[in-house]
């Protein structure tokens, strides 16, 4: 023990955690990999708390998507909304869109509000509170996993056969992995110093699925293509559902430069939060 | 022992708090944004609004020490703690910690209501840092301490509330840290549970580790500690052997009271018919019958009610009691039996102390009236005196510790003699 004593040194001093250098990223990866037993942890608690009150249980995570499909599709039919071509049935195609679509929203959403769930564990015990924030994460995980499920029947029912390269989609859906938790992380210490976050998320979340091309394709031309060449998100749905459906990416350099952007991102807010989670205790 | 290794030390320790919430978060901006940069913070100095928490704490604490941290209300010692705990960053100065911190500040930390006990055993245990191995390893004993061990698989959301800090406290104690930090947590559970409490904190005190102890119960800090801290507004008012810091403190919490004492003592008494009779106040003499609130112990002391009846009185009695610094009753006295049995018209009523048997540390004279069939008087805080120490008058009485003395007599007898 005595060995270990004098191994395990901590050094509080302020300005310790400022920059960019190798050292602190080496204290940022070290305090991630000891906190992987704690956020398995924190993630089986939300599991089982949020499973146990629950009657419907995990069908929650489906009937959301179903009633948006359902809307969308009684749209298109009635001819109010015309999507144009895209090459399977329409309810398929915006199921498919959703799904990775509520990975972002859920996503944000769950990571948005886990540091003021925490409460006072987070002003009187030291750990790291990523912990708090993957923890969130892992439930929208399990989420979509209920949902490929439902994913799954409709294309039994539509009798369509998803391209081989589907099973390259949780490969390819990492960059959205990585913007969510990045923003996600970002908003749960916005969401200590102002409650407004919750509100603006839903609010901007819902903003931001009509303006992606989630339920319709991306449109050829127009202003709202243009918008669309700027906004990360249509890609990396995008391009998802070609995995699901042809396997050929449409737009290969698009993808490429938001994976790219979703990764620096995170790291960015990853990094930010680290300097800013001593400050938030002071506050909860 | 203190020439073992350095286990904490902290070196011009400084927090800073904002007053103003709105500034706070901009300073906080401004802060972050030059961290982001690279650059330092301007943490040394105070912006407007802002204030010294903590300013300039330093000590060192060797390996297996004991240390308290005591000081009035609202003096940082909390915020130290949690600056030693990681919780807070120090604004200036540094903290060293050698070893596996533990922190018992607060109880049932990342319990959730609809997990079983036994659930949540594993996830307080891994927000304090223990792996699943060294909780599985810990588990019974955790149940048995805890003595919930019929309901261990119940939601904690049907716990009675001393269940669920009995738990909490179970799973912070097994920690098993090199260094422990304790924050006055231990109004835990029932009266035999408490004590359990206390006896395992000393056991665990006694094993070794370093510990440093934030406590408002001085006779607790005084038996326990080697070291202590004193804090009085943010800065260290004295540091070294725990018996001359609290004795400090003694003197501290003098000062402190009698100002706040002065500023309107009979607001905190109650009247029940101030028609008909009232205190005028509280004094509290010595030998020679001067108002002082600092006496020695085994000298005279006299503590006089000045009062008026505006009607007759019957069978007029003065309760007193004295109680500690922490708020117990030490002893409580009457004048019944020699009462006054008519009174009208002012009055003083002394209640004349021959020998003061109490030692050092800082007394609450609680003071009542009644007549025949009222309570016509009550307050809690009628008065403060504290007894000096002494080791001189400590000697010639026989009293070597305690909070306070009995004379006795003593005879030493040989067998052959009976």
């Amino acid at each position: 023990m005595s060995a270990q004593f004098r191994d395990q040194v901590r050094r509080y001093r302020q300005d310790d955690l400022a920059g960019w250098g190798p050292k602190v990223w080496g204290e940022m990866s070290g305090e991630l990999w000891r906190s992987r037993e704690l956020m398995w942890r924190l993630f089986v608690r939300d599991f089982i708390a949020k499973y146990k009150q629950s009657i419907l249980g995990v069908s929650w995570a489906v009937i959301m998507p179903l009633m948006v499909v359902g809307v969308f599709v009684f749209l298109n039919r009635s001819g109010i909304l015309n999507v144009g071509e895209t090459g399977v049935p329409y309810p398929l195609y915006a199921l498919i869109g959703l799904t990775v679509w509520q990975v972002f929203s859920g996503g944000l959403t769950a990571c948005s509000g886990a540091i003021v769930a925490g409460g006072s564990m987070v002003s009187k015990v030291n750990f790291p509170k990523e912990a708090l924030v993957v923890a969130a994460f892992g439930q929208v995980i399990i989420e979509t996993l209920v949902r490929v499920v439902l994913l799954a029947i409709a294309f039994a029912m539509y009798q369509v056969s998803p391209s081989w390269t589907v099973v390259l989609v949780p490969f390819v859906l990492l960059p959205m992995l990585f913007l969510t938790l990045g923003l996600g992380l970002l908003f749960s210490l916005l969401n200590v110093l102002t409650r407004d976050v919750g509100n603006i998320l839903t609010l901007g979340t819902t903003f931001l699925m009509f303006m992606t091309p989630v339920v319709y394709p991306a449109p050829a031309e127009g202003l709202f293509a243009d918008i669309t060449v700027y906004n990360p998100l249509a890609p990396l749905v995008g391009a998802a559902r070609d995995m699901v459906l042809t396997g050929h990416l449409k737009q290969p350099v698009m993808y490429a430069w938001a994976s790219g952007l979703s990764g620096v991102f995170l790291l960015f807010s990853w990094r930010l939060f680290h300097m800013v989670e001593p400050r938030m205790a002071e506050r909860l | 022992m203190s020439s073992g290794e350095i286990a904490v030390q902290a070196r011009g320790v400084s927090k800073k708090f904002s007053r103003s919430l709105g500034r706070s978060i901009w300073y906080g901006i401004q802060d972050v944004s030059r961290n982001l940069i690279g650059l330092q913070t301007r943490s040394q100095t105070l912006r407007p609004d802002e204030f010294w928490a903590v300013e300039d704490v330093s000590f060192d604490l060797h390996r297996g020490e004991i240390m308290g941290l005591i000081g009035p209300n609202g003096s940082g010692k909390s915020t130290t703690l949690k600056m030693l705990n990681g919780i807070f960053m120090p604004d200036v100065g540094e903290i060293e910690i050698r070893g596996k911190v533990g922190a018992l500040i607060d109880v049932g930390v990342g319990f959730h209501p609809m997990l079983t006990g036994r659930e949540n055993i594993y996830v307080s245990g891994a927000v304090h840092g223990m792996t699943r191995r060294q909780i599985d390893g810990l588990l019974d004993e955790i149940i048995a301490f805890s003595e919930v061990e019929a309901f261990i698989d119940t939601p904690v959301k049907y716990y009675s509330s001393g269940m669920y800090v009995r738990l909490g406290f179970s799973v912070a104690i097994h920690l098993n840290p090199d260094v422990l930090l304790i924050d006055e947590v231990l109004s835990v559970g029932d009266m035999a549970f408490s004590r359990k409490c206390f006896q395992k904190i000393e056991a665990v005190l006694n094993s070794g580790i370093t510990v440093i102890f934030v406590s408002h119960a001085i006779r607790h800090v005084e038996r326990i500690c080697q070291k202590a801290v004193l804090l009085h507004k943010g800065k260290v008012e004295a540091y070294g052997e725990a018996s001359d810091v609290t004795k400090q403190y003694y003197a501290l919490a003098n000062n402190l009271s009698t100002l706040d004492t002065k500023s309107g003592d009979m607001n905190l008494g109650q009247h029940s018919a101030p028609e008909r009779f009232k205190v005028l106040g509280v004094e509290i003499l010595n030998e020679e019958r001067k108002i002082s609130d600092q006496h020695y112990m085994m000298s005279q002391m006299v503590i006089r009610v000045r009062f008026e009846a505006y009607e007759k009185m019957k069978d007029l009695n003065t309760f007193v009691r004295l109680y500690s610094i922490d708020g117990i009753n030490i002893v409580s006295i009457s004048s019944i039996g020699n009462g006054c049995s008519e009174w009208i018209g002012p009055g003083t009523c002394d209640c004349v102390i021959p020998e003061l048997l109490l030692r050092e540390g800082v007394y609450t004279v609680g003071i009542s009236l009644s007549d025949q069939t009222f309570s016509l008087f009550r307050a809690e805080r009628a008065a403060e005196f504290s007894v000096i120490p002494d080791e001189s008058v400590f000697h010639r009485a026989g009293s070597s510790g305690g909070m306070m003395h009995i004379p006795a007599s003593w005879q030493f007898h040989s067998e052959e003699q009976n």
